[in-house]
């Protein structure tokens, strides 16, 4: 009779039942085709026709269809088999916490790491049809530069390709405010008329602005948290509320969840452009320039042809206004929550802290693959009775790899969840970098892009770290386990382990170096030389709405007097920028004679100063003189030049005395002074032109000014007294970003330190996963060597001669990664250049401490895991195999 | 007409009343599956006959509702077998079961006019 169970086992196979299960039905229907061949025998068929007729019977195609409905499983996670899985991971559980834990880890960073991602870079604004917004930003030589009132109208006007076109501003402020009995300060920004109509959302209450954006409303947009702060009334719509002095009328609320367009800050009111008569001349003022334009596509129209549509408006502009357009041109792009120079920086930023991220992801994988490679050898015998049974190698596979996906999706939630918590939370922190300036809003909340990137992420991980494991134990050595043999450990398998351990090495590495560069890029920042040998500076901003342009020089002279009679106070002087804090848009200078040359144009920044300036800060002093009281608004116009300035047009002449051409009103200025290069904005700008203009020559621009403020000790001490002074002297002033200059360095130096502590934080995360895999390696590979190294102390061998044995197969390994690693790292530092200042690719120090630590890190790592079994009774470990 | 009506009432008659003779039959007493098949063969003289490939499929479905129960059994003399049981689950279908079709039969008979004894 023949044997039907191959048969039958052979079309089953296709169901991918349970495989105890699968045995029950093989053996019963093998019963019945038994049975069947018998009767038909009975009845005289010969066995040839008997045997026909039962496999006919067996092939009919209802017993497939029949019994995949009768045992139906309707997903992977959902099948019976899912208990099995259950049950497995269960049975070896320390070792799936250990992968759950160092995963969910992992899934934590990574999460945090894409919220920060989509947050800075691909989070839109809240709008209907994000993607059909476009913002506007206008290029010329000098740069991107944000629009004036006259160019956004003109391209308003102008355009053929936007349904609607409107404008906000980056900059928003912070003002006091009074309504009924709250009082406090508010954050506002001032928007166009239809900034609401061409985002396309809808009021919670009353109306958003309508009219012309030329004509001046006091009227305000409630955000819809700020409403529910002043009582949640809907009857609000109509009030007035005041703020300096002045009374605005609340229009409408804002819907709920909208938060405007500028991310980082969480707005309570939106103004329009103009508020007041006396603002008006930013209606016609072309160098005023602040806004950000923005439009929705009309159907039909795309990004490219909106584009060239610009462009053509562009040329326009450039051939009416020559002077204050000329060479500008218009780009395209969506509309972000970050103002366009800080796009660059987010983007360098997220990608390196991706970087690092992934670097974390690895690690808790390649642990996650080492443990299952574990669990695979502790399960072996299972698999054989599988395999034994007639399980195909498919089937293996895939009960490994849904084994892998529990593990995955198990850490996937709990990653998730802690690290949503987490961001939720961080929007309770709300930082505030100085005093007076809005507290920050850190919403790097997850939202659906982020769980379907977290989904993507799972998906891929349970492919990579199961299949390893999936293809090496789903080859079960029948043959050599009947032996009695061990059948893990094999070469194959050890090739496994050592890949892995170079994996490890090689990701410790790369994150000791990452964090090291970013070490020695501060390091770098704070031995740049400023060029201004002051320190013990405090800098202030003061401005005051209530006095009249005619009266602000006398303001500022009065208040000048005041905290010069501070006592300790050495010196005071004013200034539109204080150092390292570079405000105000770029100009444009040529020298003399040579303004038909276009090359000849220079794009710098400049700052209006009194004539103690460069005394105070201690600059440098290299030709010529200061700025002096015979400089005043009816002597011809004086500057003070930079030494970098001064080498570009005169290399081996005195410029003192010459002449220059400033774009801006095309005026004729003549030289006074060389002073030395300094930093003006940022520790990790090259060397800039600069030019300095007499405070006294100008008025009417140099009216919002800083004050700079030289104490005779530790100026932090002296900050109270002035802010006092300061209050007493004039009450309405608005007092700023009141810093000592170290405080100042400190915020310039605020995002590398931020990269530092990321880069570091998470690359002590991924090191340590990365040597706990270590560990886990060695010890296994050396566990699996446990019957050799029994017989090899049996015969005679030294337990140190052993250790040194294992420590060099372990030293090759670690050596390779070390190897790999910087060699990684050295390619990495190249890009890494564009985040970290002055980093050169080959930084000698970092990469021989990341080598050394590595390496004795690794060896110690490699001893501490291989030691016990070393120290094994030679004839336990050979019994115990 | 006949010959188009007769395949189709002929599978729908079955399917409905497959779940009752299995049921039917187990009430006597635990039986293997083999056993079942020959016992629907003979019963109905031929014109019901189940294989391999109908009758496990329908065992197994209602073996999974919980109204049969099927487990291993080794007798002495005899291979091991795969006996199947009714259910008290089982038992309260059947004889609902038995109701229905008897309604059902009673109804079909008033309108064809065929009686039975």
């Amino acid at each position: 009779m023949p044997d039907w169970r191959e048969e039958i086992r052979r079309r089953l196979a296709s169901l991918d039942l349970d495989p105890t299960r699968e045995a029950s039905i093989v053996e019963e229907l093998a019963q019945h085709a038994n049975d069947r061949y018998e009767e038909l025998r009975r009845r005289r068929a010969s066995p040839e026709e008997a045997e026909r007729k039962t496999l006919n019977e067996l092939s009919d195609s209802r017993l497939l269809k029949g019994l995949g409905q009768a045992e139906a499983s309707p997903a992977i996670f959902l099948s019976r088999r899912f208990p099995i899985t259950v049950r497995i991971l269960t049975k070896y559980w320390k070792l799936t916490a250990v992968a759950v834990v160092s995963l969910a880890v992992a899934m934590v960073a990574s999460v945090a790491g894409l919220s920060v991602f989509n947050a800075l870079l691909l989070r839109p604004p809240t709008a209907s049809h994000p993607s059909r917004l476009l913002t506007l930003h206008q290029t010329s030589p000098a740069g991107e530069r944000p629009a004036s009132f006259p160019e956004y109208k003109y391209y308003r006007e102008h355009n053929r390709s936007f349904s609607g076109m409107a404008a906000f501003s980056y900059g928003i402020g912070v003002a006091p405010f009074e309504f009924a009995h709250e009082k406090g300060n508010v954050v506002g920004a001032g928007v166009s008329e239809n900034y609401f109509d061409v985002l396309g959302v809808r009021p919670a209450a009353g109306r958003f602005f309508k009219g012309d954006d030329s004509v001046p409303k006091r009227e305000v947009v409630l955000s819809y948290p700020f409403w529910q702060r002043l009582g949640g009334d809907p009857a609000i719509v109509g009030k007035t509320i005041n703020s300096k002095g002045q009374q605005f009328m609340i229009v409408g609320v804002a819907p709920k969840g909208f938060s405007g367009t500028v991310a980082g800050f969480s707005l309570d009111m939106w103004g329009t452009l103009f508020t007041e008569e006396s603002d008006r001349d930013p209606l016609s003022d072309r160098n005023n320039r602040s806004l950000t334009p923005f439009g929705r596509l009309r159907p039909g129209v795309t990004r490219q042809e909106a584009e060239a549509d610009l462009r053509v408006q562009a040329t326009q502009l450039a051939h009416d206004f020559p002077d204050f357009n000329k060479d500008c041109s218009v780009r395209v792009g969506p509309l972000t929550m970050l103002p366009g120079d800080l796009i660059g920086l987010a983007r360098n930023v997220s990608w390196t802290l991706m970087g690092v991220v992934l670097l974390v992801l690895l690690a808790a994988c390649a642990n996650v693959v080492n443990l299952l490679l574990g669990l695979a050898t502790a399960r072996r015998q299972e698999m054989l009775i599988r395999a034994a049974l007639g399980a195909t190698r498919a089937r293996l596979i895939v009960q490994l790899l849904r084994e892998a996906g529990l593990i995955c999706v198990l850490s996937g939630v709990i990653g998730f969840s802690l690290a949503w918590y987490g961001l939720q939370r961080l929007l309770d922190f709300r930082p505030v970098l100085f005093a007076g300036l809005p507290p920050l809003l850190l919403d790097f909340r997850p939202d659906f892009r982020v769980v379907g990137l977290t989904v993507a992420v799972i998906l891929l991980l349970t492919l990579a770290v199961g299949i390893v494991p999936a293809l090496y134990s789903s080859v079960p050595n029948l043959a050599g386990a009947l032996n009695g043999e061990i059948v893990v450990g094999g070469t194959r398998k050890r090739r496994a382990r050592n890949v892995l351990v170079v994996f490890q090495t090689m990701i410790g590495t790369l994150v000791l170096v990452g964090a090291g560069l970013s070490f020695r890029s501060i390091e770098y920042l704070k031995q740049v030389p400023l060029g201004f040998s002051a320190r013990n500076l405090v800098f202030t901003y003061v401005s005051d709405d209530d006095t009249k342009p005619a009266e602000i020089a006398g303001f500022y002279a009065r208040l000048r007097d005041e905290i010069e009679a501070v006592p300790g106070v050495t010196a005071v002087t004013l200034a539109t920028s204080s150092p390292l804090s570079q405000n105000g848009p770029p100009e444009q200078v040529a020298p003399e004679g040579m303004e038909s040359n276009q090359d000849q144009w220079a794009t710098l920044h400049y700052n209006f100063v009194q004539a103690n300036y460069f005394s105070v800060l201690g600059l440098p002093l290299l030709a010529g003189r200061h700025f002096e009281t015979i400089d005043t608004e009816h002597s011809p116009e004086a500057v003070i030049i930079n030494h970098t300035l001064a080498r570009k047009y005169w290399p081996d002449q005195d410029p003192v005395g010459r002449r220059m051409r400033v774009r801006t009103g095309n005026r004729l200025v003549q030289i006074v002074g060389v002073v030395g290069d300094s930093k003006y904005d940022d520790l990790d700008e090259g060397q800039l032109p600069y030019i300095y203009f007499a405070a006294s020559q100008h008025p009417r621009e140099a009216t919002d000014l800083s004050f700079i403020i030289a104490t005779s000790g530790p100026p932090k001490l002296w900050i109270p007294p002035i802010v006092d002074r300061i209050h007493k002297a004039a009450p309405a002033a608005f007092i700023f970003g009141t810093l000592t200059m170290d405080e100042q360095i400190d915020l310039v130096l605020l995002l590398p330190r931020i990269i530092f502590v990321a880069v570091s934080g998470f690359g002590l995360l991924a090191f340590v996963l990365a040597m706990a895999g270590l560990y886990a390696t060695t010890s296994y590979s050396v566990s699996e060597r446990k019957k050799e190294i029994g017989i090899r102390i049996a015969l005679g061998a030294q337990s140190r001669d052993l250790m040194f044995a294992l420590l060099r197969q372990s030293a090759v390994a670690t050596g390779l990664g070390l190897v790999l690693g910087i060699g990684l790292s050295i390619v990495m530092s190249s890009f890494i250049g564009a985040v970290l200042f002055g980093i050169r690719p080959l930084e000698g120090r970092v990469l021989l401490v990341v080598a050394l630590a590595t390496s004795a890190m690794g060896l110690s790592t490699a001893y501490l895991a291989a030691r016990p079994w070393i120290r094994t009774n030679p004839l336990e470990a050979v019994r115990h195999s | 007409m006949h010959d188009i009506v007769s395949p189709i009432l002929d599978r729908e008659l079955k399917k409905g009343s497959a779940e009752l003779l299995i049921l039917s039959l187990l009430e006597s007493g635990p039986r293997h599956g083999y056993e079942i098949s020959k016992l629907i063969e003979m019963g109905s003289s031929g014109v019901l006959s189940f294989n391999v490939a109908s009758l496990y499929p329908l065992l197994y479905r209602l073996e999974k509702r919980g109204w049969i129960q099927g487990r291993w059994v080794d007798k002495p003399g005899q291979r091991r077998r795969r006996y199947y049981q009714l259910t008290s689950a089982g038992t309260r279908v059947l004889g609902a079961q038995r109701r229905n079709w008897k309604a059902f039969v009673t109804a079909i008979g008033r309108i064809a006019g065929v009686r039975y004894a």
